[in-house]
């Protein structure tokens, strides 16, 4: 935003918030002067004054105010974005106007009911699947070696903060309510790309299948709108790619390359050095 | 109780301010019905042939190539087709993963890649659709 540092900024920004309490028939948008107090002011900070100063009864759910929490997400002048994350000064016309995400049921004002998302989310298996190394992944007793361009293919994936934007963009959640959405779709990818899983199979199941994976038809909205650089839309076309080589048999090819399994680190040593003694016999019985 | 705020259709293009691409996708959608009903068109119109040869002229006679507002919609139809084409190379591409990058450390300015890399083949595939279109143009109402 360097073209922004030069221009002076107005003292006031004028805020139209998006209103709606339930048991209203329809929403409405306030209008509200907000002085600017200092020249890092972001969007939350704005509401927050709103709710200090000019109308305690704005509701607007916010956590960490750093970009970490996800719980910020709405609408600015039309485009997705972190409340925390947006400087007034990146609007320099001295008018802003936020809205909820849509796509998501609103609860009250800029709040949005995110059961579904997280519904969604869940259902994908977002964890680390093992069957054949059960025990440890239960019981950890050493740790799994990854290189680190085995942890490149996942890392960019596992920074999603679940603020639900992606979902909010998405034309295909616009008109399909059964829809997976990006995020879990992602979230697929996140895990089936990680060689500490062997649970690829079980999720391949849940997104190969109507109003899963195949209704992404590569809008891109979702990568445009992430906050966090995640880039949904490239996790989700290679999930597309697996279910394709699944479906066809591709993989069961002799070279077909396989899927890496990482392996446990080798197990601490179990000497201990001259001259130090043994610990005590444990005196509580192991659990 | 909380208000549904579902865009529906509505939300293909008017979901927010957005990507190229969230508008190609709905040209896509809207070509691809488009196709689908042409194609129910077209086999009524040429299965009026099995009715005799009468039934079959008075079909031409009705949408044959001599109407001028018919030329002008079978025009619009190779404009469907051809953006359809198009775009489904890069829809197919980037489904099967080609050309859109890999994953690697979100550190800012974040990367986009899924959709800045594949950018340029929107402009060679649509530069080839209008230089089709340009030359399908000539022979539809100059040279026909």
């Amino acid at each position: 935003m360097a073209s922004t540092k030069q221009k002076a900024l107005p003292e006031t920004y004028t805020v139209e918030v998006f209103r709606f309490a339930p048991g209203e028939k329809k929403p409405r948008y306030d209008r509200f002067e907000v002085p600017v107090q200092h020249p890092g002011m972001t969007v939350l900070e704005a509401l927050l004054y709103i709710k200090e100063n000019l109308d305690p009864t704005l509701a607007v759910r916010y956590s960490c105010r750093m970009a970490v929490c996800g719980s910020c997400g709405m609408y600015v002048n039309g485009k997705g974005v972190l409340a925390c994350h947006t400087r007034l000064a990146e609007f320099p016309s001295g008018k802003i106007r936020v809205s909820p995400m849509p796509n998501y049921p609103v609860v009250k004002d800029l709040m949005t009911d995110m059961s579904e998302f997280f519904t969604h989310h869940r259902e994908v298996k977002p964890y680390i699947i093992n069957p054949e190394m059960r025990a440890e992944i239960e019981r950890p007793t050493r740790e799994f070696l990854q290189t680190p361009e085995e942890v490149e293919e996942y890392l960019q994936f596992s920074y999603c903060i679940k603020c639900g934007l992606c979902v909010s963009a998405c034309p295909t959640v616009a008109s399909d309510p059964d829809f997976l959405g990006p995020q879990a779709l992602m979230t697929v990818t996140r895990y089936n790309r990680d060689t500490r899983d062997g649970g690829w199979t079980y999720r391949l199941e849940v997104v190969d299948r109507p109003h899963g994976v195949w209704n992404c038809h590569f809008a891109g909205a979702c990568t445009e709108v992430c906050p966090k650089g995640v880039d949904p839309a490239l996790a989700i076309q290679f999930l597309k790619r697996e279910a394709v080589v699944h479906g066809l048999g591709l993989d069961r090819l002799p070279f077909w390359p396989k899927r890496k399994q990482a392996p446990l680190a080798p197990p601490p040593k179990p000497a201990r050095r001259k001259g130090i003694p043994a610990p005590p016999p444990r005196t509580v019985p192991e659990s | 109780m909380a208000r549904n705020k579902r865009l529906g259709i509505w939300g293909w293009i008017f979901g927010g301010r957005h990507n190229v691409e969230r508008f190609l996708y709905t040209l896509h959608r809207i070509t691809g019905v488009a196709l689908v009903f042409y194609l129910m068109a077209h086999i009524l119109v040429v299965g009026s042939r099995a009715f005799g040869q009468e039934a079959w002229e008075n079909a031409m006679r009705l949408v044959g190539a001599g109407n001028p507002v018919v030329r002008v919609l079978e025009y619009l139809l190779v404009i469907a087709v051809v953006f359809h084409a198009t775009n489904g190379i890069r829809l197919v591409l980037g489904e099967l993963g080609i050309g859109i990058g890999r994953p690697r450390r979100p550190v800012y300015p974040y990367p986009k890649d899924s959709i800045r890399k594949p950018r340029k083949w929107i402009l060679v595939l649509e530069g080839l659709a209008t230089v089709y279109l340009v030359v399908a143009a000539y022979f539809f109402f100059v040279r026909h």
